[in-house]
């Protein structure tokens, strides 16, 4: 199985604040990685470096068989993201940010592929509306939009479901699966909720204070008999683990 | 990419009302000057011309588009760095504030890349405000003023320009100003890369102009050294074009300029700080954090 993205021994501090410590972890094509820590654990800081936002201070990146330091523009061609709040131009048209991220991701604007990402996230109807009529909920599913109009392979998801009301949640949710099992996508996402997160992913790491606690199968870490604890739930699980 | 990303930019420039007020604003300030001294004019310029008057004879039109159009550019090439920086000072910081700076981030172009089109984006936006104040303070001024020899009254000299020898110099001083302002974009632009919102490198930007503008007021030994290498000093450089040089006789030299020279040395010390921030904002912003 390929591997998609391989992080070792990544470390990354602010001033006195050491964000991220000596974590590694793997993604393989086609997985749904679950991304998951309390707040500020270092999920994001780590999303921003495999996005090459931040430099870390140690350690390497490898995405899709290339070092990120020295492939970063051939990595970025065939990666989509969303990171955190879904901030676009909120002065322009649906149409028209998608427009922009296409022609910058070195993608021709065609209408037809720009109008079907947009069908894809509902958002078909207001192709033509400014983003700032948007709500919360809407600029999220345009950030996925986004993230996916030069059909990357990867795709890096940071709190994709903010703001989302449940049906919006739900849809974010089947699109993820869809992308990963009908489109063949690798998929890391991180996200709080964890009965999404259950429902949806198929490998997972756990981060505490910018450490790895535990990386794995969903399957085989929620299984009790593999398991020396009576785990029910990833909530479960998740909370043995990071509430100390 | 550099061109497709350029043209990106000034898809988004042009897009921001902000972008428009610049425009506005120079129509506005232009039309009332036109109409001051369409109303008023010829006593404001007979009262200026009385020193004159008693010892030459004066005929002709003295108030015309051309001396119009010198003294709108006098007055507002002073203000219009503010305009400048409205704009310039938003590329980086603005996409910042907005979140989309770390969208830009993760696509598939450097950040070099990145911010030189940003850059040539804002100066190509400084070069279409020029043309437009040249249209208005120029050509709609010669239109409606008509045209004539050009005077023009400094402290302690009068130069006049025959009115064949006048257009080239407007088209050669606009060029300049427009370097002048390019400047003033590219220090705006370079203060954007640390700010996360645009009014901290437009007031940053308008602070350091009135700092360097009255250390050049000054006459003090302190600052003397140091006023030839402050841009501010340079800005003004575009008058230069209408110093006519004469001959043995005191006769005019069509075409010519009296202190070409200085105009280059001041072009060369502007381009110089182009560069140098320009150059200044690739590696900072190369080895920023984007942490918005």
């Amino acid at each position: 199985m390929e591997v998609m993205i391989r992080v070792e021994n990544l470390s990354k501090r602010f001033g006195t604040f050491q964000a991220v410590n000596n974590l590694s972890f793997t993604v393989n094509q086609g997985d749904v990685y679950g991304f998951l820590g309390q707040n500020g654990a270092g999920k994001s800081t780590t999303i921003r470096m495999l996005l090459s936002l931040i430099r870390p201070d140690i350690g390497s990146i490898q995405m899709l068989g290339h070092d990120l330091r020295t492939h970063r523009t051939e990595i970025m061609r065939s990666t989509g993201a969303v990171i955190e709040k879904p901030d676009l131009y909120s002065y322009l048209s649906a149409e028209d940010n998608l427009r922009i991220f296409s022609r910058l991701s070195g993608i021709k604007p065609v209408k037809e592929r720009i109008m079907a990402k947009l069908e894809m996230v509902g958002l078909l109807e207001r192709a033509g509306s400014k983003v700032k009529t948007f709500s919360q909920g809407m600029k999220q599913r345009l950030a996925i939009a986004v993230a996916l109009v030069h059909d990357p392979k990867l795709i890096i998801l940071d709190e994709p479901t903010n703001g989302l009301d449940p049906q919006g949640i739900a849809d974010i949710r089947k699109l993820i699966i869809s992308l990963s099992r009908d489109h063949g996508k690798t998929v890391l996402v991180s996200s709080h909720l964890l009965s999404e997160m259950e429902q949806m992913a198929t490998r997972m790491i756990i981060i505490d204070r910018g450490e790895k606690v535990v990386e794995g199968e969903m399957k085989e870490l929620l299984d009790p008999s593999l398991s020396n604890k009576p785990v029910r739930s990833l909530e479960e699980y998740f909370l043995s683990l990071t509430s100390k | 990419m550099i061109w497709e990303l350029v043209r990106i930019e000034l898809f988004k420039v042009f897009r921001k009302p902000r972008t428009f007020i610049a425009f506005v604003a120079i129509t506005m300030i232009v039309a009332l000057i036109q109409m001051g001294f369409y109303v008023d004019g010829e006593s404001y310029i007979q009262f200026g011309m009385n020193a004159l008057s008693e010892n030459f004879d004066i005929q002709g039109k003295v108030l015309n588009g051309y001396l119009l159009a010198y003294i709108i550019l006098q007055t507002l090439l002073v203000h219009v760095p503010l305009l400048i920086a409205l704009v310039a000072g938003d590329m980086i910081s603005g996409e910042a504030n907005m979140g989309t700076l770390r969208l830009l981030v993760t696509k598939p172009v450097s950040r070099g890349q990145l911010v030189s089109a940003k850059f040539i984006a804002s100066s190509v936006y400084t070069i279409l405000l020029l043309i437009w104040m040249a249209i208005w303070a120029l050509f709609v001024s010669m239109l409606v003023f008509g045209t004539d020899d050009m005077i023009i009254m400094k402290s302690e000299v009068v130069t006049q320009v025959l009115k064949q020898d006048v257009m080239w110099r407007y088209f050669a001083a606009f060029g300049f100003a427009a370097l002048a302002m390019i400047t003033v974009a590219a220090l705006a632009f370079f203060l954007s890369i640390f700010a996360e919102n645009s009014i901290g490198p437009i007031i940053t930007c308008m602070s350091i102009i009135i700092v360097f503008t009255i250390l050049n007021t000054l006459n003090l030994p302190l600052f003397n050294a140091v006023k030839p290498y402050l841009f501010t000093s340079h800005m003004l450089g575009w008058k230069g074009f209408f110093d006519v040089k004469v001959n043995a006789n005191n006769e005019q030299i069509v075409g010519s300029v009296e202190n070409l020279p200085a105009i280059m040395k001041s072009a060369g010390i502007l381009v110089f700080h182009i560069v140098g921030f320009w150059i200044a904002s690739i590696i900072v912003f190369r080895k920023k954090d984007i942490m918005s």
